[in-house]
């Protein structure tokens, strides 16, 4: 698996949209310089869920749905958000990625943030289509001020087989072109009715 | 005159004062949440401004009388009224992006407007002044009060479609409300004169019937036309034909400014709201609003007018035309009323309406069709004004890119106006279900598709308009 320069994203991000199947979408590039070496930044956007506390005492693979543990809450573009100390917040980009079925993502944070406590990453596979949900959390002992649209993540794409399926046509409609922050999913894993059975 | 010994006068003052102080407390939670302009809160503020003052109204020896305390409880009543409305325009229940474009119009037309958002629990978009009249009048009680000369507009929609701005495309239409009665345009008031010239007026006097309280009192026949014909010129003027002028102009102002979007949008909630038990759509006549069937006859006039038809897709003509067919083919229910009035005390009137006398009002405006579209036109700026050659050009462009996923909000990486993005949505959906539902699983349904599209459009218009906002700055910059 190769990595992708920013000459070589750029010229996927230029294909016309006669090559859809090989464009790379990611929308809208405010500047330029956001591709950079090999990667390209991308922006915290402006839809948040925060996690908070409610009466049940656990998270998980747990009957209650996951919305009931997060709060929503959004901001403008340019307004500031604080991430508090050990707090947990989904986020999404704000620009939206579409990523074709020969190529495989990964994303972290800025080098400037994670030095300030922040750590993301996560991988983005063939075929995704959305904006990305960022998890927030804050391991330092200070809150951090964000601003929304500001660069917080960086993209790293690498070169692969295609594969047969794309991350589309195996996700419900819900989570095709999510532009929202995606909760966990983890009680719909397809391996816990299996689990659930050892015990019985 | 009443004085303080009075017990009854200062319990009254004391029930009134509870209430204030309710009031108050209310609006003072209302400083509490989020909004989605900078401007709601000064508006609260305002409130608030107000609710003290009465309150040190109600604490004070100042009230005198019992008309004071009325006066001051109809001033509580209005401002409860107000905060009742913006009570949920927080962020929670506001459909940003639906009120993305509108703000846009706005801006541009140079209206320096507050617009506050209520949701409903029913399928209704309506759009009203809030503040004008209460303004004026709490000038007069509190002089001292200072307020800020923005219009304050509040917009009405339905809670469920809060995040469906395909429908919210009905916008268009609210929008065309707020320039002809708002702005300053009044183009309705400005084409009426106009309509009551028509010949119609005197076949309309056949439906009048009027009788004179003093009986001493004899008009000869000319007396009795001429004042028949101020009758129903009084009528028409403060009802059925005004009424239906001003839906007309809001019809054709929709097209205007938000395109083929308007009529998709507003199509679909008369469709919902016509059905019959029978399978047809019903069409009745009411005094606030044209006939539905009669609406469709002025969105097509001005689609010709427009030049749409010419830039219309064949996919997007056969539904234009589905949606005619089915006009055409609605039921009217027969139907007899009456509008009652008098003239003080000396004269009662009838007009009696049913479907005769309906077609004559209804032929006063259907005559006069061409040149209400033509003044409407001259009347919104230009620079409002969606063309049918852009619809043609960009929209199935932006339409092909919902139908893979991507969100119509950037033509070779330059972001592209609302307006476009709108019809972008509504072309997908109209052309593209196909291709979009092949992906969706087995047990899903085509509103799922309707879901998919519209988060494609919200994400684009929200993108779309940072976009242009950020070049709009970085060109600022690099220019200082």
């Amino acid at each position: 698996m190769s990595i992708l320069t920013s000459q070589m994203i750029k010229e996927r991000l230029d294909l016309d949209d006669d090559s859809l199947d090989r464009k790379l979408i990611i929308s809208p590039i405010l500047e330029n310089t956001q591709l950079n070496g090999a990667s390209i930044d991308l922006r915290l956007g402006t839809e948040f869920k925060v996690s908070i506390p409610t009466r049940s005492p656990l998270i998980g693979i747990v009957d209650e749905p996951m919305e009931q543990f997060f709060q929503s809450t959004f901001r403008s573009f340019g307004e500031n958000f604080i991430l508090h100390p050990n707090q947990l917040v989904l986020v999404n980009t704000f620009e939206y990625i579409k990523i074709p079925n020969d190529l495989v993502g990964m994303i972290s944070t800025r080098s400037s943030l994670n030095r300030l406590g922040l750590n993301v990453t996560s991988i983005i596979h063939p075929g995704y289509a959305g904006t990305l949900t960022l998890q927030l959390e804050n391991n330092g002992v200070n809150a951090i001020n964000l601003t929304c649209g500001m660069r917080l993540i960086q993209l790293v794409l690498f070169a692969s087989e295609p594969v047969p399926q794309s991350y589309i046509s195996n996700s419900v409609s819900k989570y095709i072109s999510n532009t929202s922050p995606i909760l966990s999913q983890i009680n719909r894993d397809s391996d816990l009715k299996i689990l659930k059975k050892f015990n019985q | 005159m009443v004085t303080s010994t009075d017990n009854f006068f200062d319990t009254s003052l004391q029930i009134h004062h509870e209430q204030v102080f309710a009031l108050y407390n209310q609006i003072e939670k209302l400083k509490l949440t989020s909004y989605p302009s900078n401007e709601i809160p000064i508006f609260i503020n305002d409130l608030s401004s107000i609710s003290k003052l009465l309150l040190d109204k109600f604490k004070s020896s100042s009230v005198l009388n019992y008309s004071e305390i009325l006066l001051y409880r109809q001033t509580f009543n209005s401002l409860q009224k107000i905060v009742s409305f913006i009570s949920q325009a927080n962020i929670t229940y506001h459909p940003t992006e639906v009120m993305i474009p509108a703000k846009e119009l706005i801006l541009e037309f140079g209206d320096e407007t507050l617009f506050f958002t209520q949701p409903l629990w029913y399928l209704n978009y309506a759009i009203g002044d809030v503040w004008i009249q209460f303004a004026s009048n709490i000038k007069k009680i509190f002089p001292e009060l200072q307020f800020d000369s923005k219009k304050k507009i509040l917009i009405q929609f339905p809670i469920i479609h809060k995040d469906d701005v395909l429908l919210g495309c009905v916008m268009g239409h609210e929008l065309g409300h707020y320039f002809d009665l708002h702005s300053g345009l009044n183009i309705s008031a400005e084409l009426l004169p106009q309509l009551l010239l028509h010949k119609n007026l005197h076949k309309l006097q056949a439906f009048l019937q009027f009788k004179l309280q003093n009986t001493q009192i004899t008009l000869s026949d000319q007396q009795e036309n001429r004042l028949k014909h101020d009758l129903i010129k009084k009528i028409l003027g403060e009802n059925h034909l005004f009424n239906w002028l001003k839906e007309f102009v809001a019809d054709i102002a929709g097209i205007l400014l938000y395109g083929p979007a308007s009529h998709f949008s507003g199509d679909s909630i008369f469709t919902f709201s016509s059905l019959s038990e029978e399978g047809h759509l019903v069409d009745d006549y009411s005094k606030s609003h044209p006939r539905s069937s009669l609406r469709s006859i002025v969105r097509m006039a001005t689609f010709d007018k427009l030049d749409y038809k010419h830039n219309f897709d064949s996919y997007i003509q056969k539904h234009i035309e589905i949606s005619e067919e089915k006009w055409r083919n609605s039921k009217i229910h027969d139907t007899t009323s009456f509008i009652d009035g008098h003239i003080r005390n000396d004269l009662i009137y009838r007009l009696k309406l049913n479907p005769d006398s309906y077609k004559l009002i209804e032929d006063i405006l259907i005559d006069n069709l061409p040149s209400i579209i033509d003044f409407v036109m001259s009347k919104i700026p230009s620079s409002l004004h969606y063309n049918a050659s852009k619809f043609k050009e960009v929209v199935p462009k932006l339409s092909k890119k919902i139908s893979n996923f991507i969100p119509p909000n950037e033509l070779n990486n330059s972001p592209v106006d609302s307006i476009s993005i709108l019809n972008s949505g509504w072309h997908a959906y109209l052309v593209h279900k196909d291709t979009l539902s092949a992906h969706l699983s087995e047990n899903e349904q085509d509103y799922n598709i309707r879901e998919v599209i519209n988060n494609l459009v919200k994400k684009a218009l929200t993108s779309a308009h940072i976009h242009r906002r950020w070049n709009h700055v970085n060109f600022d910059f690099s220019n200082d």
